[in-house]
């Protein structure tokens, strides 16, 4: 197929934004607001050509499209190979979709070093999309890997009392994961002279080698996920996050965790996944049942909500290695609907913070009395995590389950429970926020949506409900790249 | 007498000739003009590299073998003479704000540089000798440059000492090995070596205390005492000299060391490199998080380079060279932005450099906070920026000779000092500048060189060919 570098323009239209506002002077309230349009004018763009994706993607076609490929470090056989399959299809458009939000719900948040703020964004989009796209195993880590440096700036910076060590703690202990990743991804190349991920992906790699390889990616995927015992840096990093930092990071770089099995270790290394399914699925279901219990003990908005994204994130290793196509099919659609219903919850709780800047649960209460649409708004998004059906949260636990039932009963049924468990929360959640008596001065002062806020949350309500009614237009794309994965994992 | 005989020493010959005119000259000349000198310096080097570079033809040697002109050497005299240029260039400004420049420095320098190129294009250990002893006698001058300065004495002296010592253990060893292969030439000791199955003890002992001469001069841990002082104490641009020029000679010997003589020994020469470098890894990454200091604390971020480099070295063979030589180059360029920055900070804070200094720079000089940032996170090997590639060459080197274990404990290594970049970069950008911060006012040479490696960090991620080239070309060793 001919065509203009669609991707290679995703990923680097964000540098140009970052080179024409670092040259940008920022004295007058004008050139603020010039930023500010400018950044969300070039993230919208971003969302628009990426729609082109969709338009152009052949969803009956195996294989990546959009492919680009150019020589980058020649001797050692490096390639700068970008390309799209069903997977990264919907992780690039989530990315994209989250950009523009993220941008609009800091418009009058952040008051200070807005220029950096911007450019900090910028960097991150290119580096998620990046991520997404590189079908070359060292253009991937240098994506993967240079996520950090936007993300720990975003933290450090607009963070909140404790962002210095929320900030090194999520750099260091991601990294920590992810250097070990860089050491299996050199052997890999020095094992099969490629690194190529499409050629990995179909290559054979001895079995005892298989299992050291999938260690190392194992652990820098679980940091990342981020998985029971490891999860510990993301409560942190979410709680001092500004808002868009925490929509970011729970919609979208919790995905690259789950998008690294489904790239790397499921079809790269697939007698080791299987030998370890196991494991993974203990793991996730522990994360499920604890994440859940910790949750319901939390009197921060902010760490409940990143506790329940370790226990959804759970549903999406249990499905993945289900290795069936429910599973696996729940666990992207998982992804996808936890992308936007936590990023959703994380504005909801961003838009009583810029109220009352606390994140304390004892000081809000009988909202819907003065806040009708954000209460209509945050009940909505409470189900969709909850798993209301009609919603995009059904159809993903569902499936995963559904797959994991298949694949193992037991772990299966002690999942369920983490239903029941997520209800627990998220509506107490809902009751002490909304409900109650409306007793407190402040909170009585409080103003409901704005009108940029309730068209921040259009199109996230929008989405929630067609993934609940419809969720056929999300899967039939991945279908062909799944069936790939699966194909690898039969024995 | 038949004068191409000298064609492969030509760059040694015309610095000799260049520092004598700047000695004569410079004695005659007014002070005022010193900084002239600098430029004459600078000149010289580039015109020694030129000369060097049109007039290579292949591997060469001269003075009876003594002396070898090849892809190596040649590539390191370019590593060296950039570090000496940049070193010289950074100087200036600084001299010049103090009204300190003296046509002396710029002579030291030279001779320094001279001692540089004689020890990566020795073929003998008395050529080695005797020129690492030119190059270390005016790095001790340079060292206390500052004689009005405690420290900066101190400094001087104690490299001094600790110098010759060192100097003292590599004579030794270097007479080990004379006594047990009845030469000092690297071409016969590889032959008497090669001829013998068993290797004599005396042989090893020979070796060990050659490398660790040689590990002093390059500060690998644990012959890294002198580093932190001599660097604290330094002047600042000398301290920059230091990290750039006299690493990458000490490096270059150690990769002829370990292809020419010690090659049918490399085994043994292998234990010896790991040990290095796992201690300077360790050192390097966990000494450095106590130190407030800004010029000590590159001192050991130096040192954890020299032990991914030595990692590289001692995967051994060309892809180990090449690594290496990968790695020095980035390492230069790296440098060069860094000490640029630190002499702007410091330039309006007389007295300690305390990392405090660098509090808010990122709202008092977003450029140089900007390019100080990329540069320490290159130095932690984070993508995207081309300390990241360096690590990559040094570890597929490394994995290839199985020396994986090695690679993971580098990689951890690696993680804690990230932790310590990351720290600056949180003074530059997430604390409020300190009260009574003076106002930046950097010399433009300043501003353009930490903006040039910063910017070439990038680029060479972008579009690593040339850099991967020279390194390939440089370590063909036949």
């Amino acid at each position: 197929m001919n065509h203009w570098p669609l991707i290679s323009f995703l990923v680097f239209l964000p540098i140009l934004g970052i080179v024409c506002l670092a040259l940008h002077p920022m004295k007058s309230d004008c050139q603020l607001r010039f930023a500010k349009y400018f950044t969300l004018g070039l993230t919208v763009v971003n969302f628009a050509a990426s729609l082109f994706l969709l338009k152009d993607f052949d969803t009956a076609q195996t294989g990546f499209q959009f492919v680009e490929n150019a020589p980058w470090w020649p001797s050692l056989g490096l390639n700068y190979h970008v390309g799209i399959d069903g997977i990264s299809l919907w992780l690039v458009l989530l990315s994209t979709f989250l950009m523009p939000i993220c941008i609009a719900c800091s418009w009058d948040s952040i008051q200070h070093r807005l220029k950096e703020y911007l450019m900090a964004f910028l960097l991150l989009e290119t580096m998620m999309i990046g991520a997404f796209v590189s079908l070359d195993t060292i253009l991937f880590y240098v994506f993967f890997e240079g996520l950090l440096i936007p993300m720990f700036i975003l933290i450090g910076v607009w963070g909140g009392p404790r962002r210095v060590y929320a900030s090194f703690k999520f750099f260091l202990y991601t990294l920590l994961g992810s250097v070990l990743m860089l050491v299996a991804l050199i052997a890999l190349y020095l094992q099969t002279k490629t690194t190529d991920i499409t050629v990995l992906m179909n290559a054979d790699i001895p079995g005892n080698i298989q299992l050291w390889l999938w260690w190392a990616f194992f652990i820098s995927f679980a940091v990342k996920m981020p998985m029971w015992p490891v999860h510990t840096w993301l409560p942190d990093a979410h709680v001092e996050a500004p808002t868009a930092g925490s929509v970011i990071l729970a919609g979208v770089l919790l995905k690259m965790g789950g998008y690294g099995f489904l790239r790397f270790s499921l079809p790269m290394l697939p007698d080791a996944s299987i030998q370890y399914a196991p494991i993974v699925m203990a793991l996730s279901v522990i994360a499920i049942i604890y994440t859940s219990l910790v949750a319901l003990a939390q009197t921060d908005m902010k760490k409940m909500i990143a506790y329940s994204s370790v226990a959804h994130m759970g549903y999406v290793t249990l499905g993945l290695f289900s290795f069936n196509q429910q599973g696996i099919d729940g666990a992207m659609f998982q992804m996808l609907s936890h992308g936007i219903v936590s990023a959703a919850l994380f504005l909801c709780v961003g838009v009583v913070y810029d109220r009352l800047h606390t994140r304390d649960l004892g000081r809000y209460g009988g909202l819907v009395n003065n806040m009708p649409r954000y209460a209509v708004v945050f009940m909505l998004f409470t189900l969709a995590s909850v798993g209301l059906p009609g919603t995009g949260g059904f159809v993903g636990e569902f499936l995963s389950l559904l797959g994991a039932f298949r694949a193992n009963t037991m772990y299966a049924t002690l999942a369920t429970s983490g239903l029941i468990l997520g209800a627990c929360y998220m509506l107490w959640l809902y009751r002490k926020v909304i409900f109650g008596v409306l007793d407190k001065d402040d909170v009585k002062a409080m103003t409901d949506l704005s009108w940029r806020e309730i068209l921040i949350f259009v199109p996230l309500v929008i989405l929630v409900f067609w993934m609940g009614i419809y969720p056929t237009t999300f899967l039939k794309p991945m279908q062909p790249a799944i069936h790939q994965v699966i194909a690898r994992l039969a024995p | 007498m038949n004068l191409a005989l000298f064609l492969p020493a030509i760059a040694e010959i015309f610095l000799a000739f260049a520092a004598l005119v700047v000695v004569i000259l410079g004695a005659f000349s007014k002070p005022s003009t010193a900084t002239g000198w600098f430029y004459v310096a600078m000149l010289a080097i580039v015109f020694s590299l030129i000369l060097a570079v049109r007039k290579y033809t292949g591997i060469t040697m001269a003075f009876d073998r003594m002396f070898i002109q090849d892809n190596l050497a040649l590539a390191f005299k370019c590593m060296i003479g950039a570090g000496a240029f940049l070193a010289l260039a950074l100087s200036i400004p600084y001299f010049t704000r103090r009204n300190a420049a003296k046509f002396e420095y710029p002579l030291i320098i030279l001779l320094a540089t001279i001692g540089m190129f004689g020890m990566v294009s020795a073929q003998d250990f008395l050529g080695l000798y005797v020129s690492l002893e030119l190059q270390s006698l005016s790095l001790y001058v340079l060292a206390s440059f500052h004689r009005d300065d405690r420290l900066s004495a101190e400094a001087g002296l104690k490299y001094f000492f600790l110098g010759a010592l060192s100097s003292g253990i590599l004579l030794y060893g270097i007479s080990l090995l004379y006594g047990y292969t009845g030469s000092t030439s690297y071409i016969t000791i590889a032959n008497t070596l090669a001829a013998h199955e068993v290797v004599n003890p005396g042989v090893i002992i020979g070796l060990v205390l050659v490398l660790c001469g040689i590990g002093f001069k390059v500060a690998a841990a644990p012959f890294h005492m002198w580093a932190p002082d001599v660097y604290q104490g330094a002047p600042t641009p000398v301290t920059a000299l230091f990290a750039m020029a006299p690493k990458a000679a000490a490096i270059g010997v150690i990769c002829r060391l370990i292809s020419s003589p010690f090659a049918p020994v490399f085994e043994q020469t292998q234990q010896i490199l790991v040990a290095l470098s796992i201690i300077s890894m360790a050192v390097g990454a966990f000494a450095a998080i106590a130190q407030r200091n800004v010029k000590r604390l590159m001192a050991y971020s130096s040192i954890g380079h020299i032990g991914f480099i030595l990692l590289s070295l001692a995967a051994g063979g060309q892809a180990g060279i090449n690594g290496a030589i990968f790695y020095s180059v980035i390492y230069i360029i790296m440098s060069a932005g860094s000490f640029a920055t630190i002499l702007a900070v410091y330039d309006a804070h007389e007295g300690d450099e305390q990392t405090a200094y660098f509090s808010g720079l990122a709202k008092r000089h977003p450029v140089f906070a900007a390019s100080f940032a990329a540069l320490l996170l290159s130095m932690a090997g984070i993508p995207p920026f081309v300390g990241f590639f360096a690590k990559v060459a040094v570890f597929t080197a490394a994995v290839q000779a199985n020396l994986t274990w090695l690679v993971v404990l580098g990689v951890l290594f690696s993680v804690v000092s990230a932790f310590y970049y990351l720290r600056l970069i949180k003074i530059m950008y997430f604390d409020a500048p300190f009260e009574d911060a003076a106002v930046l006012t950097p010399s433009r040479l300043w501003v353009f060189i930490a903006v040039l490696s910063a910017l070439l960090n990038l680029a060479l991620l972008i579009y690593p060919a040339p850099l991967s080239q020279f390194a390939s070309w440089a370590s063909q060793l036949q």
